[in-house]
């Protein structure tokens, strides 16, 4: 890979584990003031390793070397690729480790984030709405499972997808999620402004929230408890004065509540895709109806109205036998208008 | 003097000749039992010392020699002890008589009297076979013993009635034939469908899981009543014939769990807990090879209760008896080969906590923590489980629907009629049920139409659903179609059949 001389500058300062987030920052200043302040604010130690080390060619070669040969592209503050909407936020980060399509850096960026404890009708639902929104967007999500592995699943086939690690390439968490991680960099962009060799900490977790938000044009908080994570991105995302998003749902509901607040305050209600798209004035052609037989009609009808329901309960609705709306239910679930949530019970999406 | 009698020794469940024989020379009194006879047959000199004695004849005192052969096989049990008194009173000329051609069997007391054994049943099966006719077994027996035709069966309470027998002091008449039909009336389950309220589709599912002779795996909260569901299993399967019955009463014989009854004419139920080992599930033993849980299932059903619960080296175990409905047990004293053809009935909680879907009660459990829960169960088992169901996670209480409950007898009906549409589908086949079909039955008896293929793709795509499941889902498919009295697959089958696979699914 060629990186200019400040790039590389950028990313070997990067490397030294030792140095704080804000010593790194002092790299920003002025070109006079930057190596003088930086070697004020370090301890002696620090300050020796850094000194022998930093204009060394053979360690720059070494950690070059060494991204390269994880497959690791390095997009920094002073690269052209840099994202210009993370230059806006107040921390922006100085160094983002890639894997995947760079041009999706600069592309107009949505988010889609949520709890990991999220209903199983939402999850369909999210995964539908993030799939709708790469018509005009690149869908920005985390990894954990429940709402941000569906966001990715759905935007994935378009490759228009950027997920954003809170730790280094060498690790994969949560474990199980590690070919989806692999199928992103693959067709979409994984990022992270950690150097591999960083574990996941829980820490770091908010502070990758903040790219999250900072890329993106607008948040869709698609479900969030009282203490979700979600709402942290949600926060940051008012705090750079993105438009915030989020789906309504009915009082009680745990995974919920995050977005009710949201709701009250900032958020813009989303019942679908559209609502979002005609708040930035896009057009959006929606998905030809699907046809459905009367029975089939009938028996969405009947799921609309209550909401969500056990099999026994709609058939005594519709005066017949359980197992008799089985292949109804089948065909409803494979045309993707009803979730199935457990227990023989049912939602529409 | 020399005497000879036989009787029998078991090798897993088929029963070996044993002569006993005895000599009596003049010499330093001693008692010399040789042929490899295990502790409980070494002992037998005891009891028959004191049954020989309360029963008013002598214990030789003399130098006494008995050989049991073959010398080559481990003698086991105390069905011996008959044997060696009565070869010994021979032996010992206070009977003069021939004994030639019958079989003993029996225990004594110290007392004299006789008490039952285990095993008589593959014993007299076997025994017939290599045309043996006569047998004194401990009245005890008498029930177990009475159920196979073309034998002279002496059941008797104690080793004096023997010594009259051969002697013809007292007449005694043989055991008369029972007749099988008698017990299976005699012996009703204590379980029917029309006890359990609601829960239609799991119902619906146990139809078409016995109809076909599927495995199924029941998902659900806790107390949805599962168990009772599954324990409902053996009262709509087809009844069991009188072979199927002497092979299952052949293995609960020699485990020694039969009943007064003699027969076992219900399908077994077995609920082996979830702490059994592994040679408990499938037998094993140290010198004697016992017949596990999934033999003492054979013809009926093997109820794993908290599937995820079972060690996994424990769930593995069962897969190739699952797929070759034997199993065989290798011991250092040899290989055993016992019969398991049972249909296996696992039950789940949806997640560690239980409450994962439930319409009323929050699930505490990480995503992590289900996923774990859940791939406790390999693939390749799962593959093996056609029907997996979840059970209604509604209270009957909220339904307010009129309570009509079928009962077993009903669905039993249905039931049979299906084995039967598969029975002549199947003739010379060998295999029974669908559930046993290979790819190339599949392929021959589960044609679909265009229609039927094109749902199945659809269904395929939206649903995740992995390639064998495909297989699975036609078996299903073409057991409702049976049930539908249909001889075509239909769509609507195809999509009943795709509903049942809940837990493979990437819910």
């Amino acid at each position: 890979m060629n990186y200019t001389d400040e790039e590389i500058n950028l990313i070997t300062l990067y490397s030294f584990e030792e140095l704080t987030d804000a010593q790194k920052r002092l790299w920003l200043l002025d070109f006079e003031k930057r190596e003088e302040s930086l070697i004020k604010s370090l301890t002696a130690g620090v300050y020796n390793k850094v000194k022998a080390n930093f204009y060394d060619d053979a360690y720059r070669g070494k950690v070059l070397a060494e991204l390269d040969k994880a497959g690791v592209r390095c997009v920094t503050y002073f690269s052209k690729e840099y994202p210009q909407s993370l230059k806006r936020i107040d921390t922006p980060p100085l160094v983002l480790y890639c894997k995947g399509n760079l041009s999706l850096l600069n592309t107009e960026c949505f988010s889609v984030v949520g709890s990991r404890r999220t209903l199983p009708q939402i999850l369909k639902l999210c995964k539908n709405t993030a799939t709708e929104l790469t018509r005009h967007f690149t869908v920005v999500s985390g990894i954990a499972d429940g709402a941000d592995a569906a966001a990715l699943a759905g935007a994935l086939e378009s490759g228009k997808v950027i997920s954003v690690l809170a730790y280094g390439f060498n690790y994969f968490y949560p474990a199980e999620n590690k070919p989806l991680i692999e199928k992103v960099a693959a067709k979409g962009l994984v990022i992270t402004e950690y150097p591999p060799e960083t574990a996941p900490q829980k820490f770091l977790f908010p502070a990758r929230n903040r790219i999250i938000a900072g890329l993106s044009k607008g948040t869709l908080v698609v479900s969030a408890g009282k203490k979700s994570g979600a709402l942290i991105t949600a926060n940051k995302a008012a705090e750079y004065g993105k438009k915030l998003f989020a789906y309504p749902y009915t009082v009680g509901v745990a995974s919920g509540e995050g977005c009710n607040l949201l709701l009250k305050h900032v958020a813009t209600l989303v019942e679908n895709t559209l609502d979002i798209f005609d708040y930035f004035g896009l057009d959006f052609n929606p998905q030809p109806t699907i046809e459905l037989s009367d029975e089939e009609k009938t028996l969405l009808e009947a799921i609309r109205e209550a909401g969500e329901a056990f099999i026994p309960q709609l058939a005594e609705k519709l005066g017949t036998q359980p197992f008799k709306l089985i292949p109804t239910i089948s065909k409803l679930e494979i045309k993707g208008l009803i979730a199935r949530l457990g227990g023989n019970r049912f939602s529409a999406i | 003097m020399l005497s000879k009698i036989t009787s029998f020794a078991l090798c897993g469940l088929d029963g070996v000749p044993v002569e006993v024989e005895t000599d009596i020379n003049k010499g330093m009194v001693s008692y010399d039992l040789v042929g490899l006879p295990d502790a409980a047959v070494k002992e037998s000199k005891e009891r028959v010392r004191s049954a020989i004695k309360n029963t008013g004849l002598l214990f030789p005192v003399n130098k006494i020699t008995i050989n049991l052969a073959p010398a080559d096989i481990k003698k086991e049990g105390s069905q011996y002890d008959l044997p060696l008194a009565i070869s010994i009173l021979i032996a010992g000329n206070q009977l003069t008589v021939k004994a030639d051609g019958t079989v003993f069997l029996g225990e004594l007391a110290l007392d004299g009297t006789l008490r039952p054994v285990t095993g008589i049943l593959p014993i007299l099966i076997s025994a017939k076979a290599k045309g043996y006719t006569r047998f004194v077994v401990p009245a005890a027996n008498a029930n177990e013993a009475s159920y196979i035709e073309g034998l002279t069966v002496f059941a008797l309470n104690s080793l004096k009635e023997v010594v009259d027998l051969l002697t013809g002091e007292q007449t005694f008449s043989p055991l008369s034939q029972r007749s099988f039909k008698a017990a299976v009336s005699a012996q009703k389950y204590n379980y029917d469908l029309s006890l359990v309220r609601g829960q239609k589709i799991a119902k619906r599912a146990l139809e078409i899981a016995v109809a076909g002779g599927h495995n199924i795996l029941l998902a659900g909260p806790p107390g949805t009543g599962k168990t009772m569901l599954a324990r409902c299993i053996p009262t709509i399967m087809p009844d069991m014939t009188f072979e199927e019955a002497l092979e299952v009463t052949k293995i609960h014989s020699v485990a020694g769990s039969l009943t007064e009854e003699g027969i076992v004419s219900l399908r077994p139920f077995r609920t082996p807990h979830h702490t059994s080992t592994v040679v408990a599930l499938c037998g094993g033993g140290n010198t004697k090879v016992h017949p596990g849980e999934i033999s003492m299932a054979h013809k009926g059903v093997l109820f794993l209760d908290e599937l995820p619960e079972y060690t996994r080296r424990t769930l593995e175990s069962l897969r190739q008896p699952l797929e070759d409905k034997v199993i065989t047990v290798a011991r250092a004293g040899g290989a055993v080969t016992f019969p398991a053809d049972f249909m296996l009935c696992a039950s789940m909680n949806p997640c560690p906590c239980g409450n994962y879907g439930s319409a009323t009660l929050a699930c505490r459990c990480t995503p992590a923590q289900v996923h774990k829960y859940r791939s406790k169960i390999s693939g390749p088992l799962l593959d093996r489980i056609d029907l997996q169901v979840e059970v209604d996670g509604v209270k009957y209480e909220d339904l307010s629907g009129e309570s009509n409950e079928e009962s077993s007898a009903e669905v039993k009906k249905r039931v049979e009629t299906a084995r039967a549409v598969q029975r002549v589908r199947f003739e010379g086949e060998g295999n029974l049920v669908n559930a046993n079909m290979g790819e190339k039955q599949i392929k021959k008896y589960c044609r679909l139409t265009p229609e039927c293929e094109e749902v199945l793709r659809t269904a395929f795509e939206t649903l995740h659903l992995s390639a064998r499941a495909r297989s699975r889902i036609i078996k299903v498919a073409r057991t409702i179609a049976d049930l539908d009295f249909s001889e075509q697959i239909k769509p609507e089958h195809i999509l009943e059949a795709a509903s049942y696979r809940s837990y493979e699914a990437n819910s």
